[in-house]
């Protein structure tokens, strides 16, 4: 019989390698181990914001939220009278299940999030509102129309609901061993557990029973157990937290490991039931924070508790065409998708976000392509039009939101909750957008949810709600504006920060200031990446350093790593970005960072191992392979370092002409393999701008006055004229003072000689080829030079100029092996004056043009003008 | 009967309680555990009307 290509897809919400690799190694998640040993595991990374109904609606189509159109845990009625749970109406695009529907395959979906109310598709749909139920014995919990599809199995299925009042200590213990200390009087937190474990359990039965009982091609089933527990035990997982009570730790500290305990259990018969022609696949949306990032006191916004989930998940894969016990890499939600209409060999739709996951496959096939499945007419099994929906189930599962802390209690005044949530949904699509770079849409969105008029809260609604809220939790006050507007502030914050507008960003940051006192969330960061824009570097590490001592965390310490990097002390941005390493070793930013900091210390070994790590954590990393492409060529593995360079282009939207030329770099290497510590190699290049650099007083009038002599082109406006201390000329042009704002007068000197004295080289296009003759001088010829010239005391020495100097020479030794298009060859001003031949050796070929006057070269050396030499 | 012929997917005692295992089984495993869990305190209503 010819085997069938057949897909289980299972959804563990949450789930996080963090807490299953102790797990796994322990053997209590002996399931999930025997998939990864047959099969492939690597992380899932997740998306902004991470928001399941938006993830898990990405999963299902491989589009980005913009386009499919579920923006969060709730929607608007139709006819915009209302607000209810999200449901499968806000989506916009086919799913999988709607495309192999209509390419003839049967699907079975149970507990997908959203999937209510049931789409009429080939096979059967288990909606998310299978398994709420009412928590109450002595009430009923009717299955609503459009929670079962086919709606005749609802008579087979009914009974697999479990029901919260059904639990008992067998079901308790293995969670709670303590339970028997909970004063249930006062924590619900059994309540809680009980209702969570109930509705997954149901799920489970549900699922169990399809796979029993009827044919399918392709199944996917939703768990959210390990999301909903750890939102509600995480802060209870070992190691405790200060300020949890140690009697609460020890009730409620085996709820996480437990957790997936079981849901390792659920997946052991879920295995047994798949036949061998099944892929399986095990992934989540997103982590979940499990170590000091966890969060004791949830911030006052909207979908607050996403701020505990981590931005990777977990991925697992094993099949008839799946690779064996092998990592992979660089996984996305939107993969997901894509991959399955692969593997049923059916083509992707070229407006999907995602890729086929090739990588994960024994023998890939080529991934065929449509421009849009949207575009296809046909029966897709979808709805007609917006179904009815029971409004009690509604109620219900809006109810969960709330205790879950998803959602606040949506205002009894249906037009305030109606505007928030429209409000909240359009501030979500503008932080998609932001996710996805296109910050000219997002800016759109903020600006118009600012600008906008709300109501605000009288003094009778305030009291109102302080009567109602006994606790005293009202945080608003009469005269606020019932839309909270602070976290679209804190967007156009991060945007206009990521766009450089530093004026911008300071207007926001002073409004958000003034808008909420206690404001706290980070300030800091904002305010010294301004501080930083504007060039006071010293004020943004203190501002750094401070926040640093008063809460150290990772991200303050990569921070201050990158603001050392910036100023070229490489200790002391390795010593910092360690520090966040210790604190978050899974962050791709950091490990660039590292790796780049070990570049430019030279330790090259140290910076390709770095850079591999950030790659694994996030494969489309353009930055991590460009640095592991530069450590690589350090250590002369100069084909792999073309080949990180060339990935490193591969995943760039925009031209790199760093990239550009680093491949060519390499390229010619490869060709004529040379001496690796030049940082010249010679060879005459196209539109190549060859400049004379150095500190002021070091020679470099001389070396202009040089190569003027054989006839080079060189860019001078002459307005300097010549003086006693340089009598032959200066050979200046004026625009370079003003280089570091204006630099487009670059292009014209283009196959011309310029001088740039040393700290304007970091303003350099990176768009052009440079060759650079570096002068050097004893320094203390060159500040006894400098004195005499502006008429200072020559008995003073200055030590302070003499170190900046010394970390000046430091830092361009550092720059030009940072950038491919340069290439700089030092020139000893005293063998200019002393071995002219040597240096004519070096300098005429460097510049690479046949031809040039070496006489007239030489001639130009007049030593009577070398007055300012220091005896040793 | 077919009740009887799913049972023997269930690889261990069922008891009144129930257990974790059971209920991983699935809805096999959930509806094995309510038959004699139900039986239990059928059999024990009768009991107590005697």
């Amino acid at each position: 019989m010819k085997k069938k290509n057949k897909v289980l897809l299972i959804g563990w919400d949450a789930a996080d390698w963090k807490i299953i690799g102790p797990l796994l190694a322990k053997g209590q998640m002996p399931a999930l181990k025997k998939l990864i040993d047959k099969g492939v595991y690597g992380n899932m990374s997740t998306m902004n914001p991470p928001y399941s109904p938006m993830l898990w609606s990405t999963v299902a189509t491989g589009k980005t939220p913009d386009k499919h159109g579920v923006l969060g845990f709730i929607e608007l009625l139709p006819d915009m009278s209302g607000i209810r749970p999200v449901t499968v109406n806000s989506r916009k695009s086919k799913a999988i299940w709607n495309i192999l529907h209509h390419e003839g395959y049967k699907s079975n979906l149970v507990g997908w999030w959203p999937s209510f109310p049931t789409e009429p598709i080939n096979g059967v749909v288990v909606s998310d509102k299978f398994q709420k139920v009412n928590k109450d014995p002595r009430k009923e919990s009717p299955i609503a129309k459009g929670t079962i599809h086919p709606e005749k199995l609802t008579k087979d299925l009914h009974d697999l609901r479990m029901f919260p009042y059904e639990i008992n200590e067998q079901h308790i213990l293995p969670f709670i061993p303590k339970a028997s200390k909970i004063d249930l009087k006062k924590d619900k937190g059994l309540e809680s557990f009980s209702k969570v474990f109930a509705e997954n359990t149901s799920v489970h039965a549900a699922a169990t029973n399809l796979m029993r009982t009827t044919e399918w091609d392709f199944m996917a089933v939703y768990y959210d157990f390990i999301d909903h527990l750890c939102h509600g035990f995480m802060k209870f997982y070992p190691p405790k937290l200060n300020g949890i009570p140690e009697g609460q730790f020890e009730i409620y500290n085996e709820v996480v490991a437990s957790a997936y305990r079981y849901q390792d259990m659920m997946l052991q018969r879920k295995m047994d039931l798949a036949d061998d022609d099944t892929t399986i696949i095990v992934m989540s949306d997103h982590g979940f924070e499990s170590d000091h990032k966890r969060i004791l006191k949830m911030p006052k916004y909207p979908a607050a508790p996403a701020l505990e989930h981590r931005q990777f998940g977990i991925f697992v894969a094993a099949g008839p065409n799946i690779k064996k016990n092998e990592k992979v890499f660089g996984l996305t939600l939107m993969d997901i998708a894509p991959t399955i209409l692969n593997i049923f060999d059916l083509p992707i739709g070229k407006d999907m976000d995602g890729k086929v996951a090739l990588d994960i496959f024994e023998n890939p096939v080529a991934p065929k392509f449509i421009d849009s499945w949207e575009a296809v007419d046909g029966d897709f099994g979808q709805h007609k039009t917006d179904s009815i929906i029971d409004e009690l189930s509604a109620e219900e599962t809006m109810k969960q939101l709330v205790d879950l802390g998803y959602i606040d209690k949506p205002d009894e005044k249906v037009e305030i909750a109606v505007l928030k949530t429209k409000c909240d949904l359009k501030h979500n699509l503008a932080r998609v957008y932001l996710g996805k770079k296109d910050y000219k849409k997002a800016n759109e969105l903020l600006a118009e949810l600012i600008n906008d008029t709300y109501p605000i809260y009288s003094e009778a609604e305030i009291k109102a709600l302080l009567k109602k809220n006994t606790k005293g939790r009202v945080k608003v006050k009469a005269g606020d504006s019932v839309v909270d507007v602070i976290p679209f502030y804190m967007d156009l914050l991060s945007i206009a920060l990521i766009k450089k507008d530093f004026i911008k960003a300071d207007v926001y940051l002073q409004k958000l200031r003034s808008l909420d006192e206690d404001f706290k969330l980070n300030t800091y960061f904002a305010e010294s990446k301004i501080l930083l824009g504007k060039g006071q570097v010293d004020q943004a590490l203190n501002i750094l350093l401070l926040a640093k001592n008063n809460k150290p965390n990772s991200e303050v310490w990569f921070q201050i790593g990158k603001i050392y990097m910036q100023i070229h002390n490489y200790e002391a941005a390795k010593e910092a970005l360690l520090e966040s390493l210790k604190l978050e070793s899974d962050n791709a930013k950091t490990q660039q960072a590292i790796a780049e900091t070990y570049l430019r210390l030279g330790d090259y070994e140290e910076a390709v191992d770095h850079a591999f790590i950030s790659i694994e954590l996030v494969k489309y990393f353009p930055e991590a392979h460009y640095t592991l492409g530069e450590a690589l060529e350090k250590l002369g593995d100069i084909e792999n370092a073309k080949v990180a360079y060339e990935t490193s282009k591969k995943l760039r939207r925009k031209t790199d002409y760093r990239t550009d030329q680093a491949i060519e770099n390499v390229e010619e290497k490869l060709l004529a393999p040379l001496d690796l510590k030049d940082k010249s190699d010679f060879k005459y290049r196209d539109n190549q701008i060859v400049i004379v650099s150095g500190l002021p007083r070091s020679g470099t009038s001389l070396m202009m006055q040089m190569l003027d002599s054989t006839g080079l082109d060189i860019l001078t406006d002459k307005n300097r004229i010549p003086d006693a201390s340089n009598p032959k000329g200066y050979f200046e042009y004026d625009p370079v003072m003003s280089i570091h704002k204006d630099n487009s007068w670059l292009e014209g000197a283009q196959n011309k000689t310029v001088k740039i004295v040393a700290p304007l080289l970091k303003y350099l296009n990176p768009k052009y080829r440079y060759k650079i003759i570096f002068m050097n001088r004893d320094l203390h010829e060159i500040i006894k030079s400098q004195q005499k010239m502006t008429g200072k005391d020559t008995d003073v020495f200055p030590v302070k100029l003499m170190d900046g100097y010394k970390q000046l020479l430091h830092q361009i030794e550092i720059w030009k092996d940072k950038f491919p298009n340069v290439e700089l060859v030092y020139v000893n001003y005293k063998d200019v004056l002393n071995d002219t031949e040597t240096v004519l050796d070096k300098v005429i070929p460097f510049i690479g043009i046949e031809g040039l006057d070496r006489e007239a070269m030489a001639n130009c050396v007049d030593k009577s003008l070398y007055r300012n030499k220091v005896e040793k | 009967m077919h009740m009887n012929k799913e049972l023997h997917e269930i690889p261990f005692e069922v008891t009144e309680k129930g257990s974790l295992g059971l209920l991983a089984i699935g809805d096999l495993g959930l509806r094995a555990w309510r038959k004699v869990r139900n039986e239990s305190y059928q059999k024990q209503q009768d009991e107590e009307k005697k």
